[in-house]
C-alpha cells in the first residue's frame, strides 16, 4: 500500500475528482483500458471475419436472409449478463472467452444489417454496366458491389465498435469486462475516483474510436465525399 | 452432476419460485420497474420526437442523441446515479436511469416516423384544406405509427435488459438471482444457468409479443413489402439500440 499524504483526496473515498488517485492507480488504470482495448478488437476482428459468409449466406436466397436475421435477432435479445453466464460454464469461467463470443454474436446483426443494406443499395444499372464491359462474377463483387456497398458497411462497422466497446463494460460484472471490471470494482470498493475515471475513459474509447473510423471511412471512399 | 443438469434442476425446483427472492416476485418486479422506466421515457420523448418530426426540424440533434447514447455504458451511468445522495442504491435510481437509455430509440423512431412521411402527399393533404394539426392527426401519425412503435419495441427490449443489471444497485429484478447465485460460488452454478435461461426466454417472449402487436399497428397496405406511400429517403443513423 501506498502511505497517504494528509489531506490526499485517497483518504476520502468520496472524491470524484483524485488526481492522487490518478498517480498511485495509473498502472491498474492503464492496464484495464489495454484490456478493454483489446477485448475490442478481439471481437470486433472475429466479428468481422465471421460475417463473410454470413453475408455470402443471406445473399444466396431470400428465405436464407431471413432465416440469418431472425436468428440473429433472437439473440440480439437476450440481454448480455444472461448471454455471459449461459456461455461461460462451456467456453470457460475465468477467462474473456464467453464475453468475446457473446459480442461476437450481438456485433454479426448490426455488421449484417448494414452490409445487406449497403448491397441493396448498388444500383442495378452499376451493375449492368459492368456486366458490358466483361466483368466476371468475381471481378463484379470486388470491383463493383463491394466499393458501392462500402460506405454503408464501414458505417456499420462504426456502429458496431462504438456498441461493443459500451456492451463489453457488463462485462465487469463477471471480472472480465476492461474498464467495466474497474468501473465495478470502484462501485464495489465505493470509490467515487475509480468510477468517475473508468467511465470517462470508456465513453472517451468509445469516441476516438468511432473518430478514427471516420478517417478511416474518408480515406478509402474519398468518391463519397467528392459528391457531397 | 453436468452444468446443464444443475440448471435444469433448479429450474424444476418450484421452491425457487416462491417468495421474496423467488422467480415470480422478481419477474414481477422486473416487468414493474422495466414498464415504469418506459413509461417516463414515452411520455418525455415521443411529444419531442413527433413535434420535431412535424416541423421537420431537428434531424441533427436527434441523431447527436442517438450517437451519444450508444457511447455511454449503461452500467457507468447506474454506479454513477447511484453514488449521488439524491438517488442513492434504490428502485429510483434504476428507474431513471433506465428511461434515460429509453428515450433515444423511441426519440429517434418518433422523429423518424413522422419526418420522412412523402412531402408530396403532406403538401396534397394542405392542398384539401387540412390545418396542421388535421395533417399531423390524421396523416403523418398514422403512417408513422409502425416505425414509432419500432422504436418502442427496441427500447422496451434494451430496457428489460439493462433492468437486468439494476440488481446491482440494489433493485429486485431477475438479475438478483444471478448475483446470489454468483455469491454461493460453485453450488450456485445452477441458480445462474437457469435464471439466465428465464432472463433470455422471457426477453424472447416480450420481443414476440412486441413483434405481433407492431404488425397489428401497422395499416394493412402497409404491412406488404411495397409501399404504396413512399418514404423520403434521408440519411438517417441505422436504428439499432444497444443490446444492455
Amino acid at each position: 500500500m501506498t502511505s497517504l499524504a494528509a489531506g490526499s483526496c485517497l483518504s476520502d473515498s468520496h472524491a470524484w475528482i483524485c488526481g492522487d488517485y490518478l498517480r498511485t492507480y495509473s498502472g491498474d488504470i492503464q492496464h484495464a483500458l489495454y484490456q478493454h482495448i483489446s477485448l475490442t478488437a478481439t471481437s470486433l476482428g472475429i466479428a468481422l471475419v465471421a460475417a463473410v459468409p454470413l453475408t455470402a449466406f443471406a445473399m444466396w436466397k431470400r428465405w436464407a436472409r431471413s432465416a440469418t436475421m431472425t436468428i440473429l435477432g433472437v439473440i440480439y435479445t437476450i440481454p448480455s449478463l444472461a448471454l455471459f453466464v449461459i456461455l461461460r460454464p462451456y467456453l470457460g469461467i475465468d477467462n474473456a472467452i464467453p464475453v468475446v463470443i457473446a459480442l461476437v454474436a450481438y456485433a454479426q446483426l448490426l455488421l449484417l444489417r448494414n452490409i445487406l443494406v449497403g448491397f441493396d443499395g448498388v444500383p442495378e444499372e452499376s451493375i449492368e454496366a459492368a456486366r458490358g464491359l466483361g466483368y466476371g462474377p468475381v471481378a463484379l463483387i470486388l470491383k463493383v458491389r463491394l466499393p458501392l456497398a462500402l460506405p454503408a458497411i464501414l458505417a456499420g462497422i462504426r456502429i458496431t465498435t462504438v456498441s461493443t466497446i459500451a456492451l463489453l463494460t457488463i462485462g465487469g460484472l463477471i471480472n472480465q469486462g476492461g474498464l467495466g471490471t474497474l468501473l465495478n470494482q470502484g462501485f464495489q470498493r465505493d470509490i467515487y475516483a475509480q468510477i468517475l475515471v473508468s467511465l470517462v475513459l470508456i465513453v472517451l474509447l468509445a469516441i476516438v474510436a468511432d473518430a478514427v473510423l471516420l478517417i478511416v471511412q474518408r480515406l478509402v471512399t474519398p468518391w463519397e465525399r467528392a459528391r457531397a | 452432476m453436468s452444468l446443464l443438469q444443475q440448471g435444469v434442476d433448479w429450474l424444476n425446483d418450484l421452491a425457487n419460485y416462491r417468495g421474496q427472492t423467488g422467480v415470480i416476485h422478481l419477474a414481477w418486479s422486473h416487468l414493474e420497474v422495466t414498464g415504469a422506466a418506459m413509461l417516463i421515457a414515452a411520455v418525455i420523448s415521443m411529444p419531442i420526437g413527433v413535434a420535431l418530426g412535424h416541423f421537420r426540424r431537428g434531424g441533427p440533434l436527434v441523431t447527436l442523441v442517438a450517437n451519444t447514447s450508444r457511447a455511454v455504458p449503461t452500467l457507468g451511468l447506474l454506479y454513477l446515479l447511484a453514488e449521488f445522495p439524491t438517488f442513492g442504491v434504490s428502485e429510483k435510481t434504476a428507474i431513471i436511469s433506465l428511461a434515460i437509455f429509453a428515450i433515444p430509440p423511441i426519440l429517434t423512431n418518433a422523429w423518424a416516423g413522422v419526418s420522412t412521411v412523402d412531402p408530396e402527399a403532406v403538401d396534397a393533404a394542405r392542398g384539401l384544406g387540412m390545418t396542421q394539426w388535421e395533417i399531423l392527426w390524421r396523416m403523418e401519425l398514422p403512417l408513422a405509427v409502425p416505425l414509432i412503435f419500432a422504436g418502442v419495441r427496441s427500447s422496451t427490449l434494451q430496457t428489460f435488459a439493462t433492468a437486468t443489471i439494476a440488481s446491482f444497485v440494489g433493485t429486485d429484478t431477475l438479475g438478483n438471482l444471478i448475483q446470489l447465485g454468483q455469491g454461493a460460488g460453485k453450488a450456485g452454478q445452477g441458480e445462474v444457468l437457469g435464471s439466465a435461461i428465464i432472463i433470455g426466454l422471457l426477453a424472447i417472449v416480450i420481443d414476440i409479443v412486441l413483434a405481433i402487436i407492431q404488425r397489428r399497428l401497422t395499416p394493412k397496405p402497409l404491412r406488404s413489402r411495397v409501399r404504396r406511400f413512399p418514404r423520403r429517403r434521408v440519411d438517417m443513423p441505422t436504428i439499432s439500440p444497444g443490446v444492455g
